[in-house]
């Protein structure tokens, strides 16, 4: 049975995406990275930025956006709003049109990160089931207007970021471990019994759950990023202690222990119990979590042992692959790709996603 | 990795042009000097000994220099951690008595100037501090004076941090090998970010958390209340961040907001805020407040808008 509203919607996504050929994100000069911003005005936007860190295109968000999913191919993304936000744009990046407003179901809402699947015919959304506070994620029809087709639990509170491991159809979710409701807006209401999870999903199944140590139950595993090889590295962010000084980054590869990497004592405090985002470089040999509270970025060579080489950024937050190496935003407009750097007259948000 | 960044753009022309807030005054006229007097303080502190009306003397001079500079949350005070080293607050789970148990009974061992270093920073800096010399007469003096050496040594690293590297790369900024700051209108970024933290940190933290609400006010959570130093350390941030803005650019409205609150500041009562139960008394730190919330609207204007900074905020909230 299609609804009124759906019908209206599916005639509205053809007319985008079937009848008229889509735009590639080669059409719009090439883009490598989405990112959302904040401008001087006030406004907000997702940014496409190129390997040479400008800006390929702008297209203004009616509110402060967190993450964005790329579609591979179509120069199309989604853009969450923060959470507890209940909606996500799904936009025509050529136009600046939004294709798509996506609505999370009754007693659901968006924690602000999604991924694309099967070549982009299907997106995943992290979400709260916040009467029970069970993580759900929302499977949407990307071919069909983004129809709600199902939804998985992820095994845990507070799913923050959902990925492909790439060249598959395997999910890995970050079970957060933070319990929220949207009654008490950003509160935090179980700090004192965290069970933050890392899962792999495949087919709808979790098929392995990798937890922490106890003595680091109140680290939320937030934000992940994988490798060709499978391997995962999530960052970390201290509920606990404030005094104690705790690893941010967790190495982890299917069927094995998780492994935790961190600085020297003063140079790990100094990121005080907070790491932004996490990215593994584009040959994989270094991965990298950020630290804006430290206004730093530690960079690890994720199959050594060895302390990470450290690149001081203020308010440094976003970071994702570019080329072989990482490239780094901030709230400070900076944009710093291997070879290139530039600063724009924008604050960059939490995250930098590489398409 | 970050390879040389051969190439940077100004990707926005239109800020090479803006008027520029004048960073070199900041730093000559406020910064260094603010950053020596801190670190002449700890010296001071270092110096004591256990002798106590030395110690308090030094200990209220080193506080409020400070609490003058504290908002300078990037470089030498960022990295490392060194802000929460010199003091770690607030604390509301005590663990800076919990800290010291355990630093005593650790021994002469955990008293080494290498072994400070890596100890918790909550049984560190300036409010360990002040419950060896108020609460406990500078007694074991051992803990006390390493404690002291501890803070001198994290002083002076900011002091030389600053005059040694950070000020030369906030003055040059695109040089080579500089990915702190990449062009002149981020240094003043940086400094606007800094000036508008302070005012929040001000008005939300050091006054705002013994405020509490009228209904419950909070006055065991005011900083270093033990040494009395709560007010007079609102008063030297006052005084510090009324300087700064100066520094940064033309600021006639924040400056007399921060006038009035540095007036407002030298009439309350309580040098541990300890008043805030009292509603007359109350009402006058209320009046700090909203002059320093007044402050940070007419900063915004005056300083952000009109010289074309914007303030980064990731490090601010999180997600």
């Amino acid at each position: 049975m299609v609804s009124r509203r759906s019908f209206l919607a599916s005639i509205a996504a053809s007319g985008a995406g079937a009848l008229i050929p889509a735009a590639s994100w080669a059409d719009l000069g090439n883009p490598s990275f989405l990112a959302a911003a904040k401008d001087r005005a006030g406004r907000y936007a997702l940014c496409g930025l190129t390997a040479t860190a400008q800006i390929a295109f702008r297209v203004d968000l009616p509110d402060r956006g967190h993450a964005a999913a790329a579609h591979s191919t179509r120069a199309e993304a989604v853009a969450f709003a923060r959470r507890p936000g209940t909606f996500a744009l799904v936009l025509d990046c050529a136009s600046g049109r939004v294709v798509q407003r996506l609505e999370s179901p009754q007693g659901r809402h968006f924690y602000g990160h999604g991924a694309y699947l099967q070549g982009g015919d299907v997106l995943v959304t992290t979400e709260n089931d916040y009467a029970t506070g069970a993580g759900v994620l929302g499977i949407w029809d990307a071919r069909r207007s983004y129809t709600r087709m199902a939804e998985i639990p992820t095994g845990g509170i507070g799913p923050h970021e959902v990925i492909r491991l790439p060249g598959t159809e395997t999910l890995v979710v970050a079970n957060g471990g933070i319990r929220t409701h949207p009654d008490s807006d950003r509160d935090k209401l179980n700090l004192d019994d965290m069970h933050p999870s890392l899962v792999y999903i495949d087919d709808g199944h979790i098929t392995e759950k990798v937890t922490l140590p106890p003595e680091m139950a109140q680290a939320s595993i937030r934000h992940i990023s994988a490798r060709k090889d499978g391997m995962v590295a999530a960052a970390l962010q201290w509920e606990g202690d404030p005094d104690r000084v705790i690893p941010l980054l967790m190495l982890h590869k299917a069927g094995q222990s998780p492994r935790l990497r961190m600085a020297d004592g003063a140079d790990q405090r100094a990121l005080q119990g907070y790491a932004g985002s996490v990215s593994f470089s584009g040959d994989g040999g270094q991965v990298a979590i950020t630290g804006p509270r430290g206004g730093a970025a530690h960079i690890f060579d994720p199959d050594s042992e060895d302390g990470p080489t450290i690149m001081r950024r203020m308010d440094v937050c976003g970071v994702a692959r570019s080329g072989d190496g990482l490239a780094f935003t901030d709230g400070m407009g900076g944009v710093i790709c291997p070879d290139h750097a530039a600063v724009h007259d924008l604050a960059w948000d939490n995250h930098l996603v590489s398409l | 990795m970050i390879r040389t960044l051969a190439l940077i753009c100004l990707a926005t022309p239109a800020l090479a042009t803006a008027a520029h807030a004048d960073a070199g005054d900041v730093i000559d006229s406020y910064i260094l000097p603010g950053v020596d007097r801190f670190a002449d303080a700890a010296d001071a502190l270092a110096a004591a000994d256990c002798n106590m009306p030395a110690l308090k003397t030094a200990f209220a001079e080193t506080a409020q220099a400070w609490a003058a500079i504290s908002h300078l949350e990037m470089g030498p005070i960022q990295d490392e951690g060194r802000s929460r080293a010199v003091l770690f607050w607030p604390d509301d789970r005590d663990a800076t008595a919990r800290g010291l148990r355990l630093l005593q009974a650790q021994g002469a061992d955990a008293l080494t100037s290498e072994a400070m270093a890596k100890a918790s920073v909550a049984a560190r800096g300036l409010g360990a501090l002040e419950r060896q010399i108020f609460d406990s007469d500078a007694q074991p003096c051992d803990l006390t004076e390493a404690l002291a050496d501890d803070l001198a040594a994290t002083a002076g690293q900011i002091r030389d941090g600053w005059h040694d590297d950070f000020a030369d790369q906030m003055r040059h900024p695109g040089q080579a090998g500089n990915t702190r700051f990449l062009t002149d209108a981020e240094v003043d970024q940086a400094l606007f970010t800094a000036l508008m933290a302070g005012l929040e940190h001000l008005s939300d933290q050091r006054i705002g958390r013994p405020l509490g609400s009228f209904d419950e006010p909070k006055p065991l959570r005011a900083e270093l209340r033990r040494s009395g130093q709560s007010l007079p350390m609102v008063r030297a941030q006052i005084a510090g961040l009324r300087q700064m803005a100066a520094a940064l650019g033309p600021d006639p409205q924040t400056d007399a907001a921060l006038a009035r609150a540095q007036d407002q500041a030298g009439r309350a009562g309580d040098p541990s805020l300890a008043d805030v139960e009292d509603p007359a008394a109350r009402f006058r730190i209320e009046a700090i407040q909203t002059s320093i919330r007044e402050a940070i609207t007419h900063a915004q204007a005056e300083l952000g808008d009109a010289l074309g900074i914007q303030a980064g905020f990731n490090a601010a909230d999180g997600d």
